[in-house]
């Protein structure tokens, strides 16, 4: 069995393998659902995230031990990750593959050529450790498994499921996915320029894969220094390694295309150096190291903006069991499995309310989804590979059994905007926030007032029993019959008001007779009330978990809003002592 | 154009197998762990915690109410009963409570089943409410009576519609509210309604008080129980009306028990005073009886009497025959049953 | 082509095995490095839901020994004259020297609230703070500190209130609030102080720690003088505490007991405080209380304010907590007249 061919099987098996966990991240026991597959279990190979995170949080945090599988089999053969795993890396192959059908032989020499600019990948790796040894993990942004979880979840297969349904009843939408579309087809899409093109100069990953393949006892090389010279090694070499010349090793992807294809058979993969010379790295500048380091002095500048503090944006909620800002931000990978998972597709990539910093981190949106968060769901901090949501448990989140004592978690506190709410600005009952109110006690309570309707003050009537005749008809839009409207004879404020039964034209029917004699026979008159109920935040007992600010009928500036005021993550947030 | 090797070395064949290995290890590794669920999943799995009192426990039933939903073959029950308080009533039954909460509600258990014996699983829930008495269970039994469903013989108070059967037995009031109709479902409803009622306790002797009512001329399932401030007097509590169309006219019957004798005499003197205060007049009527009251106003009659412990009368009758003629019909009515 | 010779391909075969060994050896090092590193760092349970730090119980217990057990010790003095007031009030209680030893640094708590003259009443009286420091220093304090936590910019604060310029003179020093200085701090038993900033670094060495306050109204707490003084320890978003305004004055009072307490009414805030803002707001009560105990020094300042216990309760709340003692009258205070 040639070894490329057990390349491209465990490349279709490591791609079909993504695209399943893609599938299993929905929440349900069915056999194609979520039940207990390790949807992380790719992402936890990746030992960009290990060292990030351990550099930002000097922890390493147990789930991500994969990382050392990776890491010593790295050292030992080589970056047998891009070639043999790696989905992005697959699919990069791919499109390269596709787009040189036809290219004549010089034409593919000249394709993988080794170039300078293989050194950008590293200046990148430097910049965002620097960055992570600050305390702020960017490596989600360009790191190929964050990135192709992100794009493949949620941008390309919302657009594949939204009219076929199968993964879900409800289309899924994701804020901003056109961008992060964008960026994957640009990433894929320059495979036609140039193939493997993201793997060669802009994947950090690799760059770190690369560093470790420093002083692999195994590598590719050419068992004599002069050979035919026919160059059909690089016309299929996919990490531009110059195999026929002075080999590079950490650029070298383990396609094993030139060992395969050498018509003469002399290149091996073995324990000696290239006859043709070797070298280690590709030439790195001493500048490019130093501008490099500028991921440290970038770190510090987003310091003195202060994003964690007290100018925090109010619209930023976090799902619960985030971690505090700082701490969060040194975590998240921007992976997108918690806005893959949420059952009420609520959770959404961040653009700027989280700052430049937090660019496609997950930021809850109630007006987009399928309702608030849920009561009774805890999968967000379930799937998250780094615990920057920690893994609640739903005692912890409900604040029941031994976490009585502190409560519930608070994403955050709804606040009524009287300016637009029904009952508050518009005379008109409405009260679906508080029944919406899924906590119980509820957090959402209401005063009653009966207010006299606009058009339909002192307006003339005779009573007889519970039937009230207007003598005109009386320009209301509303069902008066609809049981919040009342009657009371005009002028007597003290009197007992009457809720209208039924209304027709100008004949009103009351629940019962109106106290006393009733209407005098002539010239009397009734003025008609709403009765509204208005809603009240019980800020103690909220949850911020946008139930009501889901469901509020006023659609566009909801009239109950969910700000992070009061979430139980942060210090700057506490409303309520 | 070079051929490629043709012969593929030992070393390149075992190392190949070898990682073919390691994938299928992979392979069943991964199979192994989808069988251990996500604690996510077990959440969602788990029906959601009763936010009233839990009853899951066989044999440890911590609330009355519960404890008479029985277990009938044909009906599969699909979560533990539920129960709720006043405090918690809304979480069940949402801006509903409105409607039994003043009404004397004591706390309400409920179960959902699938009804086995339908080819497509027919949902069905059952509710009891413990209204505190019998007066309560009617009060809320007819406040919610859907208009034009046709009486049931089940038990005193009881009517169907096309998915459901509602009826009270002493002071509980009972729901059987199915997702459909069909042919076979008053069936199956009333076997459980059966097997409920047989566990209730019977309060013995308690009559249904809409029966006083005499059956002439009485509109139509009109009976309704009054709780409060009953014809607009403040204190006037739980009066039964009947609606009535007479050839001489229309007018409503009421009838207000009480416990003792002296009660009511008291009750309808105050009532008399209150319509006197309200501009009601005396009308002499040779054709009355000495110890009934006919009162009027402009075309409006009352007639107030008393029978035993009952305050009764006819409200608003439209002439004062029609008036007279109701109450000497109920009279009769009422000394039947004390 | 030349072949190799015999020679040669040894030589290159050695240099393999050698090259071979290194290389295996540095992928084995670097190997163990990431596992040690992973075994060093690990953590199996992941983030607890809030950093954990060390949390502070408390500010300290600065009264002296032979004070600490039975009621405090009191002097309450009339006059006009701050600094004459002070010398004869700390005299009476067995002069500074008492207090004061040498070598000891002194922490001098000041409310230094708001960045307004002296002479509107709104912060401590600049002359009763060069009174103190000044008797601080010529008893022995190796150094006098002044601090607060002011609610306006605390450079303008400590100018323009004179406080700085007083502080100067006596030979103290100012410490300004800065990040580095607060701690968080967990009152044992306290609903509010939990996990909560409080400036704890001000109190690095400190022996002996005074509090200087004036006479204020305070339109939420009712009066603001040694016990309310202590908000000015606080740190984060401390007005979050208003809606429990008498439950944290009571919890910072039970933080800290201090050596001595000095509370200023010779010129006191009636009306519109805690800012004031107009000389009508002020009184001129002539009164000065110097005691170990801050309780019923405030019990004495309200008097000052026509005020009842009734109306301000964090002092009787404070005095059951243990702070000190709401019945002034049982120290036994000395009664002085500096006019006289």
């Amino acid at each position: 069995m040639r070894i490329v061919t057990v390349r491209r099987i465990s490349q279709i098996f490591f791609l079909g393998l993504f695209l399943w966990f893609c599938v299993t991240a929905t929440l349900g026991t069915a056999w194609w659902q979520l039940r207990g597959w390790p949807i992380n279990w790719i992402l936890s190979l990746d030992p960009l995230t290990a060292l990030a995170t351990a550099l930002a949080t000097h922890t390493f945090y147990a789930p991500l031990t994969w990382a050392l599988v990776a890491t010593v089999l790295t050292l030992v053969v080589g970056r047998f990750f891009c070639s043999f795993a790696c989905p992005l890396g697959t699919i990069n192959q791919f499109t390269g593959w596709l787009g040189r059908l036809g290219l004549s032989p010089a034409a593919r020499e000249e394709a993988n050529r080794h170039r300078q600019l293989q050194a950008w990948k590293y200046y990148l790796l430097i910049c965002l450790l620097g960055l992570a040894f600050m305390g702020s993990v960017q490596t989600g942004i360009f790191d190929p498994l964050p990135l192709v979880h992100r794009s493949v979840n949620l941008a390309l297969a919302p657009l594949a499921d939204n009219r076929l349904g199968v993964l879900t009843d409800e289309p899924r939408f994701y804020a901003s996915a056109w961008l992060l579309g964008v960026v994957f087809l640009a990433v894929v899409g320059l495979n036609l320029a140039l193939p493997r093109f993201f793997c060669r100069f802009l994947c950090p990953l690799g760059a770190l894969f690369g560093l470790l393949s420093r002083f692999t006892p195994w590598r590719i090389g050419k068992t004599a220094d002069t050979c035919g010279d026919c160059h059909i090694c690089e016309q299929y070499c996919e990490g531009a390694c110059r195999p026929s010349g002075r080999f590079i090793g950490s650029e070298c992807v383990l396609c094993f295309n030139c060992l395969d294809r050498c018509p003469a058979g002399r290149v091996t993969f073995a324990t000696r150096p290239s006859a043709a010379g070797e070298a280690g790295l590709p030439d790195l500048s001493r500048r490019g190291v130093v501008m490099a380091g500028a991921g440290l002095l970038l770190a510090s500048m987003w310091g003195v903006g202060r994003l964690a503090g007290t100018d925090r944006d109010p619209n930023l909620i976090r799902p619960p069991g985030a971690l505090d800002e700082e701490r969060f931000l040194s975590r998240c990978l921007r992976c997108g499995q918690c806005m893959r998972i949420c059952p009420g597709n609520i959770i959404q990539p961040a653009l700027f309310e989280a700052g430049v910093q937090g660019l496609w981190t997950p930021a809850v949106n109630y007006r987009i989804g399928s309702s608030g968060c849920l009561l009774n769901c805890i999968a967000c901090g379930q799937v998250c590979p780094t615990a920057a949501i920690r893994p609640l448990s739903l005692d912890e989140k409900q604040g029941l059994g031994e976490f009585a004592g502190q409560g519930p978690i608070h994403m955050g506190t709804a606040f009524v905007d009287r300016g637009l709410c029904l009952p508050w600005a518009m005379d008109r009952p409405c009260l679906v926030c508080q029944e919406m109110c899924p906590v119980s006690p509820k957090a959402i309570f209401t005063r009653t007032v009966f207010e006299t309707l606009r058009d339909a003050q002192a307006v003339a009537a005779r009573s007889r029993g519970p039937a009230v005749d207007l003598e005109a008809a009386i320009p209301v839009a509303a069902n008066l019959a609809s049981g919040d409207y009342y009657l009371r004879p005009t002028g007597d404020p003290e009197a007992a008001l009457r809720r209208i039964t039924s209304f027709a034209g100008t004949n009103l029917t009351l629940e019962s007779p109106l106290a006393g004699n009733g209407l005098p026979a002539t010239g009397g008159r009734v003025d008609i009330l709403v009765r509204l109920q208005r809603p009240f935040v019980d800020a103690a007992k909220c949850t911020g978990c946008g139930m009501c600010e889901h469901d509020c009928p006023v659609s566009g500036r909801r009239a109950i809003r969910v700000y992070s005021e009061n979430e139980s993550r942060s210090r700057p947030g506490r409303m309520l002592i | 154009m070079a051929h490629r090797k043709a012969k593929v070395g030992a070393v390149q064949k075992r190392t190949g197998y070898g990682i073919i290995a390691v994938l299928g290890l992979i392979t069943i590794w991964l199979l192994f762990q989808q069988t251990r669920f996500n604690p996510a999943v077990l959440v969602a799995m788990r029906p959601p915690l009763l936010q009233g009192r839990a009853q899951a426990v066989s044999g440890q039933t911590l609330v009355a109410t519960a404890a008479l939903l029985p277990e009938v073959p044909g009906f599969k029950p699909l979560a533990p009963t539920e129960s709720y308080g006043p405090e918690n009533l809304s979480d069940k039954i949402d801006g509903k409570d409105e409607l039994y909460l003043p009404a004397g509600f004591k706390e309400m258990s409920c179960r959902k089943f699938n009804l086995d014996t339908a080819a497509d699983k027919t949902f069905v829930e059952v509710f009891i409410y413990d209204m505190g008495s019998a007066a309560n269970a009617f009060a809320v039994f007819s406040g919610q009576r859907r208009p034009g469903s046709p009486s049931i013989p089940l038990t005193a108070n009881a009517y169907a519609t096309g998915n459901a059967l509602f009826f009270t037995q002493g002071r509980y009031y009972l729901e059987i509210v199915a997702d459909r109709a069909s042919k076979t479902l008053p069936g199956s409803l009333e076997a459980y309604a059966t097997a409920l009622l047989a566990k209730i306790p019977s309060e013995g002797g308690q009559a249904n008080p809409a029966l006083l009512f005499p059956k002439e001329g009485l509109a139509q399932d009109s009976v309704r129980l009054l709780a409060t401030d009953v014809f607009s007097m403040e204190g006037l509590n739980n009066v039964l009306t009947g609606e009535y169309h007479l050839k001489s006219g229309n007018a409503t019957a009421f009838i207000a028990r009480r416990d003792a004798p002296d009660q009511a005499q008291a009750e309808a003197r105050r009532y008399l005073d209150f319509l006197a205060a309200n501009g009601y007049q005396k009308v002499q009527t040779p054709a009355a009886a000495g110890d009934i009251s006919v009162l009027a106003l402009d075309n409006s009659f009352e007639v107030v009497l008393v029978q035993g412990r009952i305050m009764a009368g006819v409200h608003d009758a439209t002439s004062v025959d029609v008036a007279l003629d109701l109450a000497a019909k109920l009279r009769p009515a009422l000394k039947e049953r004390p | 082509m030349k072949q190799p010779t015999d020679e040669e391909r040894l030589l290159s075969v050695e240099m393999n095995r050698r090259d071979f060994l290194k290389r295996l050896g540095y992928a084995s090092a670097v190997a163990l490095a990431a596992g040690g590193a992973g075994l060093a760092l690990y953590d199996s349970k992941g983030p607890a839901i809030s950093r954990v730090q060390k949390v502070l119980t408390g500010l300290g217990d600065y009264t002296l020994r032979g004070i600490s057990s039975g009621p405090g010790k009191m002097a309450i003095v009339r006059g006009t004259d701050r600094a004459l007031m002070f010398a004869r009030g700390v005299k009476a209680l067995g002069g500074m020297e008492s207090f004061i030893q040498k070598g000891d640094r002194v922490l001098i708590k000041v409310n230094a609230a708001f960045a307004t003259p002296a002479s509107l009443g709104a912060t401590t009286h600049p002359e009763v703070l060069a009174a103190v420091a000044g008797l601080c220093v010529k008893a022995g304090a190796a150094q006098v500190l002044v601090t607060d936590n002011p609610i306006n910019n605390p450079d303008s604060c400590f100018e323009i209130s004179g406080l700085a310029g007083a502080a100067r003179a006596a030979g103290a020093r100012i410490i300004a609030p800065r990040a580095a200085l607060f701690a968080p701090v967990s009152l044992p038993e306290g609903k509010l102080l939990q996990n909560w900033p409080v400036m704890a670094g001000a109190f690095q060495g400190v022996t002996k720690v005074m509090v200087v306050s004036p006479v204020k109204d305070h339109h939420r707490a009712g009066a603001s003088m040694t016990l309310k003084n202590y908000y000015g320890f606080l740190g984060g978003r401390r007005n979050v505490f208003h809606q429990d305004i008498n439950g944290i004055i009571t919890e910072l009072a039970q933080l800290l007991k201090p050596t001595l307490c000095v509370l200023d009414g010779t010129v006191s805030m009636i009306a519109n405080g805690p800012t004031g803002g107009s000389l009508s707001d002020l009184k001129e009560t002539g009164t000065m209380v110097v005691s170990t105990d801050p309780v019923a020094a405030d019990a004495v300042g309200l008097e000052l304010l026509g005020r009842s216990l009734a109306d301000v309760p964090y002092i009787l709340m404070a005095g059951k907590a243990g702070a000190g003692q709401a019945d002034y009258r049982q120290l036994n205070p000395v009664l002085l007249n500096t006019k006289a």
